[in-house]
């Protein structure tokens, strides 16, 4: 997603952009035109081995690379690789024909194993992106948090990482719904404060945090309604444990959404709770602010550095109790959260849309 | 019989301790208690008659660990178990020898035969009945097991004693962490987050309120826009640059793709200002967002043609505001209306307004002043006007 939309905006920006990916579905055609950038889907050999998959995968990506540079006469200015992933296809192309390389870190395998060094097959993905780091030659990152945790790890130099936030294509957010018609789908009163949280539900996200402060909440605000989107290996976990605390009726756990399901979600909510107990950059927040409704994020990683607290949303620490003063000194006064959704929306058309990103990117390619 | 006499006491506790006695008896049997002071016994000394029993006709094994290094085996062997033993092995029983085995059963659930390895230790059940066993490992388990060894060798076991570990000699060699897991939801009771603001009572309610909305004047949008283009350090430098540049040639050349020239003129006829249109293709989109506020259909447009605000980004600006203030008094219950609409008087008669007075602006001022009674009118026409303004 991220890919595509940079891709677009630096199109939009006068370049030509080609995007080498895998086939999502064996119907995929392999190479297609859209928006002006240039979809190359590299077919590849399956493997049971994961990593031993990426491997072909990146080869692949290379191999059809190649094909199209001498198709074209013209070789690419930049490679740009994003996460561990097509880190080795970025390390072959350089050592193949030594284009200039760039990779983005979205997140490190030390991050995703919830900050554990495991071994096995996360050693050799700590390999690659080690690997990937050292060959490219500049590094971008997430965030701040992310600069230095990559650079503490990875042993990268101060100039080599450069910091360019995520960004949001809030268009698609734009748009006025009825609010009512949306939580009336999920059982949700028109005027209950409503607390959504979107997301993958897993440790690093920290559900289960929300839905130990739901009780804290519901003391003060009866009627409060805490919807969950997203799925992952805690979800039914969770689930259980608020029906256990006896608050299964103040919550909705909806399963995976995306599309306009999501986005009706978000304009319908009161705020959107992120309390990550490890977060890179967190594009909820960015969703969040798009719908213009304000944030209550954990203070560390990512949100801490983009959220300006109590003019965009609240910074809380991961731990429940803290979850529920934000979220309580937030339905306190709902005009104050209304104002601060508003300059959320600010904050993401002004530093957050594709194009601002696409201009550091380019700074960071001439660079 | 109410009293006794004072002298046959004393010889009653004389003649039972045998030493001088000091006995004070209070009087009276009947009514009160006796209170006595106990003679001086001297202490015996304890003497043990009490022996232990050579035998306690009991077949038995005991180990007791002594230090790493050392066991302590004491036995006896009754003589019920004797005869059966001499029942089983009738044939040789004369050429037995009595034997301790040790086994050593580290890890080991021991059933007789899995031992991890043994030795043996003969002696003469007559000569003793313990003995200290030497090992050479600490922190070892052991079992013993005393029997009888046929003069082929083969082992007829008599009984079984406990299994003893000898401790260990040295500092451990486990360095692992062990973490404390420390729950910290003991306390139970949930903490008060948020009060709910009810009206005006609670210090929350009031003070919390004022200053939200304090905070919320002095913060702009423009402020946000600001704090969020410096957030970056990457868009920052992009910025400064790209006015940096703008400030000194003054925009540069256009550049469109081909095809798309004609639709510049399609663009234009669809009633983006000339100049509205030009400035956001010469900025490109980031400055045109730190600048002119927004992507957004949310008024983009009208403030593209503000050039003041172009100005607040410059180091060096100069602007002007112009308000106006109208103050007059009449008599304190008269009623005074400027057009249609209603002045109030303050308690004294006296009123002021202030007008805001942008470039090329007009304010008509009619004032009518009627008095209570409706008897006397006075009316006041005025009007001010700002004229043109030139940006230099």
């Amino acid at each position: 997603m991220h890919v595509t939309e940079l891709a677009c905006a630096l199109e939009r920006k006068g370049h030509e952009v080609h995007v080498f990916t895998r086939m999502a579905h064996p119907g995929h055609p392999q190479y297609e035109c859209i928006h002006g950038v240039h979809y190359h889907r590299c077919p590849f050999a399956c493997h049971p081995d994961f990593v031993e998959e990426i491997n072909s995968m990146c080869r692949a990506f290379v191999d059809t690379l190649f094909h199209v540079e001498d198709y074209m006469g013209t070789h690419f200015d930049i490679v740009h690789a994003h996460d561990w992933l097509a880190s080795n296809a970025m390390v072959w192309i350089k050592q193949g024909r030594g284009r200039k390389s760039i990779l983005t870190m979205h997140s490190t395998e030390y991050g995703r194993c919830g900050n554990n060094f495991y071994g096995g097959n996360s050693a050799r993905i700590r390999d690659h992106e080690r690997h990937g780091t050292f060959c490219a030659d500049k590094v971008i990152a997430v965030s701040n948090a992310m600069k230095n945790e990559v650079a503490w790890m990875y042993n990268l130099p101060d100039w080599k990482v450069n910091v360019i936030y995520n960004g949001v294509s809030h268009r698609n957010y734009d748009g006025w719904i009825d609010p009512a018609g949306v939580r009336r789908q999920y059982n949700i009163g028109p005027m209950d404060p409503m607390v959504m949280f979107s997301g993958r539900m897993v440790y690093q996200k920290g559900p289960d945090l929300l839905v130990e402060a739901i009780p804290h909440i519901l003391r003060y605000y009866g009627n409060a309604k805490f919807v969950f989107a997203g799925a992952g290996e805690m979800r039914w976990g969770v689930e259980r444990r608020a029906h256990q605390i006896g608050v299964g009726h103040a919550t909705r756990f909806l399963g995976f959404m995306n599309g306009w399901r999501l986005a009706d979600l978000y304009k319908a909510t009161d705020c959107v709770c992120v309390p990550s107990r490890n977060e890179p950059f967190g594009i909820v927040i960015l969703e969040a602010w798009s719908s213009g409704k304000p944030v209550v994020a954990s203070s560390n990683g990512g949100p801490g550095e983009i959220i300006w607290h109590d003019v965009n949303g609240l910074k809380i620490y991961p731990n429940p109790d803290s979850v529920a003063w934000g979220i309580g000194t937030l339905f306190s006064d709902f005009d104050h959260a209304r104002w601060m959704g508003r300059n959320g929306r600010v904050a993401v058309e002004t530093a957050f849309n594709w194009d601002v990103i696409a201009d550091q990117v380019l700074n960071v390619y001439a660079s | 019989m109410a009293k006794k006499s004072v002298i046959d006491i004393k010889k009653e506790k004389s003649s039972a301790s045998s030493l001088r006695a000091t006995t004070r008896i209070v009087a009276d049997v009947k009514t009160r208690r006796q209170e006595k002071i106990l003679p001086y016994v001297p202490k015996k000394d304890f003497v043990d008659t009490y022996d232990l029993p050579s035998r306690y006709n009991t077949t038995n094994l005991t180990l007791i660990s002594r230090d790493p290094h050392l066991i302590h085996a004491y036995w006896e062997i009754s003589p019920s178990s004797i005869d059966t033993l001499r029942n089983k092995i009738d044939a040789e029983f004369n050429r037995i020898i009595y034997t301790l085995r040790m086994y050593d059963v580290n890890c080991v659930h021991f059933n007789g035969n899995n031992a991890n390895r043994w030795f043996d230790l003969d002696f003469d059940p007559n000569a003793t009945n313990s003995w200290y066993v030497n090992l050479w490992c600490d922190n070892v388990t052991y079992c013993g097991e005393i029997g009888a060894k046929l003069p082929d060798g083969k082992f007829v076991p008599i009984t079984r004693s406990n299994t003893v570990t000898t401790p260990r000699k040295t500092q451990s060699h486990r360095a692992e962490e062990i973490w404390m897991k420390v729950d910290d939801r003991s306390s139970g009771a949930p903490f008060v987050v948020a009060e709910v603001q009810s009206g005006k009572k609670g210090k929350y309610s009031g003070s919390r309120v004022n200053a939200e909305a304090r905070r919320r004047i002095h913060l702009t949008e423009n402020d946000i826009r600001a704090y969020y283009t410096k957030l970056s350090p990457l868009l920052r430098n992009i910025l400064a640059e790209r006015l940096a540049k703008l400030r000194t040639t003054g925009g540069y050349g256009l550049t469109l793709r081909d095809g798309k020239a004609a639709a510049l003129d399609e663009i234009l006829r669809r009633g983006v200002g000339k100049d509205q249109f030009l400035k956001r293709l010469f900025l490109g989109a980031s400055e045109e967002l730190a600048l002119f506020g927004g992507a957004s259909e949310f008024g983009a447009s009208e403030r593209l043609g503000a050039s003041v605000r172009e100005d607040i980004k410059r180091k060096f600006f100069f602007e002007i505001g112009t308000e106006l203030i109208v103050y007059g008094r009449t008599e304190p219950d008269a009623a005074v209306s400027l057009g249609n609409k209603n002045i109030p008087l303050r308690g004294d008669g006296t009123f002021s307004l202030r007008f805001a007075l942008p470039d090329g602006g007009k304010i008509p001022l009619d004032f009518t002043a009627r008095s209570k009674d409706k008897i006397d009118t006075r009316k006041i026409i005025t009007g001010v006007d700002r004229k043109f303004t030139k940006y230099e």
